[in-house]
């Protein structure tokens, strides 16, 4: 660093108010620009005297507040009524009212900051060094004593007239401010670790944005088990404390099932949808009354309809949802139209409702035995306005026998009740469409592109293997593991699939 | 600035005083009475002018409290800055026996059996009790009666009386007083502290009575501080404009000068965002909980008929304002200062027109000339009640002690 | 107007009040008062002051690791009172905390200057207030480790806050409110760090200080924007200490629940917080300016208005316990109705009726100047008033809560030793924070004390 120094200012040291007034007012009389006063303290009518002008700062804070004020609202809109939209408190996604406080408390935070940022900036602060803080007197212009310094680098300075000013405006001391070449900066040490806490703000920034972004599969990191992991017993789970090492207990003997209050081997048909035999039901076993009718078409409405759909198409909205979200290992609700469940005892229609069927949970515990039933006999009723014109509204269901062509090989038309029996219908179709899976139709002799990149044609090996094993080989584009091995002996997988062959094209 | 010396002179406006007072005395009568024709003219026995007399009595009501608060409240804090606009709060404070007369009307709906079986009743619809809430007035019965009604009525008009004459007196006998112990300006701040108790209380229980008991089931806890942000929100307007006024006419000059109008426009601004935030406050926590009893009140204010009303009144009393009067510059130009002045004084109307007519009907706002010219009719006698004061007192308070500091002080 | 003509003594508080600087008040000494703290070792009462707090912040500690480990379960709330103690604590401290920014902002606005002997005061207690109110509900939530929920931070379930819940408005009325009176008790304090920095002998004092001093040098065109700056914070600050208090009571009066759902909670809660607020910087003042020889700075006077303060808002305060009770039985409503009696003369009558003595009755020992000026009754008034105020949350949460709709689950709620470690903790963590600001910045704001001298003002016309 090199000690050579130049003359920066003149300072001028004063006693009181009165005394920095006047030379204030002598000074900007005389026409000077660049210089200022100093003061312990805000000195009123120092602003008159030096004829300082009102800063433009409340500009910015009346800017910073509008801009606070429309991203309060902008964000509350965006993020409640269109990215993420949530029904709450019975309130509109987009209710105003409620977003009044953080659109305040949003104008304010934004004032304030640039406020207080704005101000620094503007008075050229912080700054590490100021030449004055090289004379020693002039430590007292934050404690007791008032200074006035005229800069050389004004275009009126003149050393000799200048000091003359000051002298005549009765400074009690005047001194030169001198200025080094070379200003002191700041220490290195210090500009590094300001780079690193710089640099370790981001760090949250960037987990954030890897959080957000990130589609990794593996379950996350508990630090501190959570309601993910409950110490306790669930039904599957083993334990060390029985014999038989189940946590689940088997029932005692003599233990009787109730139901409703009723021990259900008082009426197991009502209770179960199946007698004494275990067979299911044909028909419902209370009288159907228009307004049992009703009452069923009420609890279709509350507990069946956000999936089936309020037409029982299985178009829900829970079920639109999930298409639009294209959510993975989705089973969309059965379309309660097809053949096959119209077929069904409605015994077998209770115990659907009463145990639950596939992903669909049982509603035993959320829809009384009687409403059970009366969605039973509601669900005929809603079955035959779809197909009034094929049969009579309150005659039998269509058999299976009478929609399969009769001249049909015994083998294909025993897949073919099989397929609906045995709830193959349920994700496979006949006519193309894609349900759950692939449609059978034109299966048989189609390649398939398999997962791993190889190709094969589905003969009757790969439906055989399909069946038994289904995740042996993945079709492109499906999940495996969805589809379970289905209860069927040797003979009856021999005729689905002659029956899946028939449908070849 | 030149700041005139502080010598212990009244400042008598008594010529212009007697000429606004008469002017004021011809309006009134001339308003009311143009009500009054068309009132009769309407056919609902009256019952729209009551419902409408109701609303023009509220809004001097809230001039008079407001001067009243303005001066207890300078009193208790030992104000400087205001002692020079301060006489302009109490004139307006001593208007009570005007109000007192204003009130007697409020005897025929409250004994008359007129309108009883169309409307239930003039006015107040709990004196006649019926339909589907009869049970809930029921329960309110022992407030909400005739009797009681009348006594409180009576106990507001005499605190008020008290207070008001008691700082009026004591103010201009500070005045007259030579005695440098300031022995009235001691007695009145001691005594303004549990004048504002008082104050407080009788504001809000009159606010109870006679403006939110117009909807009988509904109640709010707020209700008393949403009307007396509006007072004090219209006296300060209110002296804005007198004082522009009177120094238009040559009096007051030097007296209220940049700075008091500065501190004016600034509590202008306060008390509209108070207002806001009172009126917010009230609002959306019923619309939030959503209780029927409570939200009907505001249901009854989004009718078809309401709907624009209730929403211009966001603009007009709150957006509006707040951002003319927001600027430094605004404030302390007396022109820009008195318009908006004059403009909150008109919004303030608007504000307690829609706090009571809905009560009235909420299917039909029956906004007509009759409103108006009872507005105007009331305000005139409260005008001649205010500048008829002026004829014989001092429009500034020459004789406090703080007169030297409120004229030297100056704004941030 | 000579003084000497004033005879009565009642006159000076009017015209002539007593001198906000009292003993030698030029601006060398002020400097000197103030700085003497800061740069010389404290007295033996801070050091032990000082360890106990740091053991009852370590008891502090030790309470919320045991929760956060554990879970909720270990406080006493439960069915029907979910809401306990936490919210209790959090209410009281924010309230607190309001007092500094109300002393700093609303009356600047007010051109108070008797604000300037105590303003840095308080506006440091508000910030550490604030800070031991966010550790309630931060806490309270159950998995801390996932708070970032509440912010509108993107995160990876593709999910935003909810804002229509007055529990988000806290989060941004409460962080805005600790933001914005850090700004505004930093930027008061940048003078006075220049001051000390200026001061210093040691080099290390001198760049601590200095760094955070900013380069400040008192010239006066940075003054002037300072000063509008400081305007305009006090004119945003004064509204947003409003909503802080007020955001806080929309949490209980949104909801449907009697007791908690009136409309004057609002400015109900801001009257209170102001009380509270006041009632802790006369606690805090009393022993502080006795024990950093800062009564010349601190006086009676100063001590006297903020007593005058404590009485109108506890009145304030003593109107909506009126009202309340007043509408519970206008309302006709009969659960409301109900648990207003039952506050009153139900389970919890010992905590309402402690509420209603510290609160409403004991300020009115306010009426009596004498009162007001006297050390020993103002310091037990003030620490009866924290105690009132305490307990006004704990009536509103507590009591609205234990007997609730279904009579069947009314049940009375508990406190554990967790719920009394963490609330005893809060105070270690308010103290530690507080001792350490004493000890090392300046208590009192010494420019702005210097502006209330005569030595501030010019005496020859202008």
């Amino acid at each position: 660093m090199s000690n050579n120094t130049k003359q920066f200012a003149v300072l001028a040291e004063y006693e009181t108010v009165d005394e920095i007034l006047s030379a204030a007012v002598k000074v900007r009389d005389a026409g000077y620009a660049k210089w200022d006063c100093y003061t312990p303290m805000p000195v009123h009518g120092l602003d008159d005297a030096m004829g300082v002008e009102q800063t433009r700062l409340p500009w910015f804070t009346l800017c910073a507040g509008i801009t606070g004020g429309s991203l309060g609202v902008l964000m509350q809109w965006w993020m409640n009524a269109v990215d993420y939209p949530f029904i709450t408190s019975g309130k509109p996604d987009w209710s105003l009212p409620a977003n009044i406080p953080i659109v305040f408390e949003l104008t304010i935070l934004f004032s304030a900051l640039t406020t207080f940022f704005a101000m620094w900036i503007m008075n050229n602060l912080p700054r590490w060094y100021s030449p004055l803080s090289r004379v020693k007197r002039f430590a007292r212009a934050t404690d007791d004593r008032f200074f006035l310094a005229i800069e050389t680098a004004d275009p009126l300075f003149d050393a000799s007239a200048t000091e003359s000013l000051l002298r005549e405006t009765g400074a009690h001391a005047i001194e030169s401010v001198e200025d080094p070449d070379e200003s002191p900066t700041p220490p290195i040490w210090l500009k590094h670790s300001l780079l690193i806490a710089g640099t370790g703000l981001l760090i949250p920034l960037m987990i954030i944005a890897y959080a957000r972004f990130n589609t990794q599969e593996a379950p996350r990191v508990h630090l501190v088990p959570d309601m993910d992991f409950q110490e306790k017993y669930k039904a599957q789970n083993p334990s060390p404390l029985f014999e038989d090492g189940r946590a689940a207990r088997a029932q005692l003997a003599g233990t009787f099932a109730f139901e409703d209050d009723h021990l259900i081997l008082e009426d197991p048909g009502y209770y179960t949808g199946k007698d004494e035999g275990g067979d299911y039901l044909a028909e419902v076993p209370i009288e159907v009354t228009r307004e049992f009718l009703e009452r069923g078409r009420q609890r279709y409405a509350i507990n069946c309809a956000v999936c089936h759909g309020y037409d029982g198409v299985g178009d829900g909205t829970v079920n639109q949802r999930a298409q639009s979200l294209q959510t993975a290992g989705w089973i969309p609700p059965s379309n309660l139209h097809q053949a096959y469940i119209a077929a069904q005892p409605k015994g077998q229609l209770f115990e659907s409702i009463t145990m639950g069927i596939r992903n669909m949970p049982g509603y035993k515990s959320a829809i009384t035995t009687e409403d059970r039933w009366a969605i039973v006999a509601y669900l005929e009723a809603l079955q035959g306005t779809q197909e009034a014109g094929a049969r009579q509204l309150w005659g039998a269901a269509p058999s299976v026998e009478e929609v399969s062509p009769s001249d049909e090989d015994p083998l294909v038309a025993k897949g073919r009740e099989l397929h609906t029996t045995k709830t193959c219908i349920a994700c496979h179709s006949l006519d193309g469409t894609t349900l759950v899976s692939g449609s059978f139709l034109g299966l048989a002799g189609s390649e398939r592109k398999l997962t791993d990149g190889t190709a094969v044609v589905a003969d009757e090996a790969y439906l055989h293997e399909s069946i038994m094993d289904p995740n042996a080989k993945i079709v492109e584009g499906y999940v495996p593991g969805l589809m379970v091995i289905p209860p069927i002996s040797d003979d009856e997988r021999e005729a689905l699939v002659a029956f899946i062959l028939s449908l070849k094209q | 600035m030149n700041t005139p010396e502080v010598v212990r002179e009244p400042i008598l406006a008594s010529d212009t005083a007697a000429r606004v007072s008469r002017v004021g005395l011809a309006i009134g009568v001339l308003g009311l009475l143009l009500a009054l024709a068309l009132g009769a003219s309407k056919g609902d026995g009256m019952r729209h002018f009551f419902w409408a007399y109701l609303v023009a009595f509220a809004y001097v009501f809230t001039l008079t409290l407001g001067g009243m608060f303005f001066t207890l409240i300078q009193h208790a804090t030992g104000a400087k800055w205001s002692v020079s606009v301060r006489r302009l709060g109490e004139f307006a404070m001593n208007t009570v026996p005007l109000l007192m007369v204003m009130a007697l009307p409020f005897l025929y709906p409250l004994f008359t059996h007129s309108g009883v079986d169309e409307y239930g009743g003039l006015l107040w619809p709990w004196i006649h009790a019926h339909g589907e809430h009869a049970e809930l007035v029921e329960h309110k019965s022992p407030f909400l009666n005739t009797p009681f009604f009348l006594g409180h009525m009576v106990f507001y008009f005499a605190v008020w009386m008290v207070i008001s004459r008691f700082f009026m007196k004591r103010s201009l006998m500070q005045d007259a007083d030579r005695d440098l112990s300031y022995p009235h300006t001691v007695k009145m701040r001691k005594l303004s502290a549990p004048s504002i108790i008082a104050f407080a209380l009788t504001l809000s229980f009159a606010a109870f009575d006679w403006l939110m008991s117009t909807d009988p089931i509904w109640f709010s806890t707020i209700f008393g501080v949403y009307i007396f942000a509006g007072c004090v929100l219209a006296i300060h307007s209110w002296i804005v404009l007198s004082s522009v006024f009177l120094q238009k006419r040559g009096y007051l000059k030097g007296f209220v000068n940049t700075e008091h109008y500065h501190d004016l426009g600034k509590f202008m601004l306060a008390f509209t965002i108070f207002w806001a935030y009172i009126a917010y406050s009230q609002f959306m926590l019923i619309w939030y909980a959503n209780i029927p009893e409570e939200t009907g009140w505001f249901q009854h204010r989004i009718t078809p008929a309401w709907e624009s009303w209730s929403y211009a009144l966001i603009l007009t009393n709150f957006a509006v304002p707040f951002f003319g009067i927001l600027s430094r510059h605004v404030k302390r130009n007396k022109a820009a200062l008195a318009f908006w002045a004059a403009y909150i004084l008109v919004v303030h109307f608007i504000d307690l027109y829609w706090v009571v007519m809905p009560n009235m009907d909420p299917h039909n706002n029956p906004f007509s000339l009759m409103d108006v010219s009872l507005l105007v009719g009331m305000v005139g006698l409260f005008v001649w009640a205010y500048a008829r004061q002026a004829t014989k007192s001092s429009i500034l308070a020459y004789g406090d002690p703080k007169l030297k500091d409120c004229l030297a002080h100056v704004n941030f | 107007m000579s003084n000497g003509e004033i005879a009565s003594a009642e006159l000076d508080n009017i015209i002539d009040p007593p001198a906000l600087v009292q003993g030698k008040a030029d601006l060398a000494t002020i400097t000197e008062t103030v700085s003497r703290v800061a740069e010389h070792k404290p007295p033996k009462a801070w050091y032990i002051g000082f360890a106990m707090a740091l053991g009852v912040l370590g008891m502090l500690g030790m309470a919320v690791l045991y929760l956060i480990a554990t879970g909720v379960g270990v406080w006493g709330n439960n069915q029907p009172v979910a809401w306990g103690w936490p919210i209790v604590n959090f209410v009281f401290w924010v309230g607190i905390g309001h007092a500094g920014t109300l002393i700093s902002a609303v009356l600047y606005l007010f051109r108070q200057g008797w604000r300037t002997g105590i303003n840095r005061f308080s506006e440091a207690m508000t910030i550490f207030a604030v800070i031991c109110a966010g550790l309630f509900p931060a806490i309270h939530v159950g998995r801390i480790w996932v708070i970032y929920w509440v912010f509108p931070i993107p995160n990876q379930m593709a999910m935003w806050p909810q804002f229509r819940s007055p529990l988000l408005w806290d989060v941004f009325a409460v962080s805005t409110y600790f933001t914005v009176s850090l700004l505004f008790w930093y930027m008061g304090l940048v003078p006075d760090l220049a001051t000390l920095r200026d001061r210093s002998k040691t080099k290390i004092r001198r760049l601590m200080y200095g760094i955070f001093a900013l380069g400040w040098t008192g010239a006066n065109r940075q003054w002037h924007r300072y000063e509008r700056a400081y305007l305009l914070l006090a004119a945003l600050a004064t509204p947003l200490v409003l909503s802080v208090h007020s955001v806080v009571s929309f949490d209980f009066a949104v909801s449907q629940l009697p007791g908690w759902h009136t409309t004057i909670f609002p400015p109900y809660f801001v009257a209170g917080a102001i009380f509270s607020g006041f009632a802790m910087v006369v606690t805090l003042a009393v022993p502080a300016r006795a024990l950093f020889g800062l009564r010349d700075l601190i006086t009676l006077r100063h001590l006297e208005l903020m007593n005058k303060v404590i009485m109108a808002t506890g009145m304030l305060v003593g109107y909506a316990y009126a009202m309340e009770f007043f509408m519970a039985w206008y309302s006709g409503n009969k659960y409301e109705g109900f648990a207003f009696v039952n506050r009153a003369f139900g389970p919890y009558a010992w905590a309402y009726w402690i509420m209603v003595t510290c609160n409403v009755i004991t300020p009115q020992i306010y009426w009596f100047k004498k009162a007001r000026r006297s050390i020993p009754i103002m310091f037990v008034v003030s620490i009866f008033v924290n105690i009132g105020m305490w307990f006004e949350r704990f009536v509103i949460t507590v009591t609205s809560l234990n007997r609730d709709f279904l009579p069947s689950s009314w049940n009375y709620f508990s406190p554990t030793v967790i719920d009394w470690a963490t609330l005893i903790g809060s105070f270690g963590l308010f103290f530690t924070l507080f001792l350490l600001f004493c000890r090392f910045l300046p208590q009192v704001a010494i420019a702005e004390v210097k502006t209330q001298t005569p030595h501030a003002h010019s005496h020859s016309a202008h």
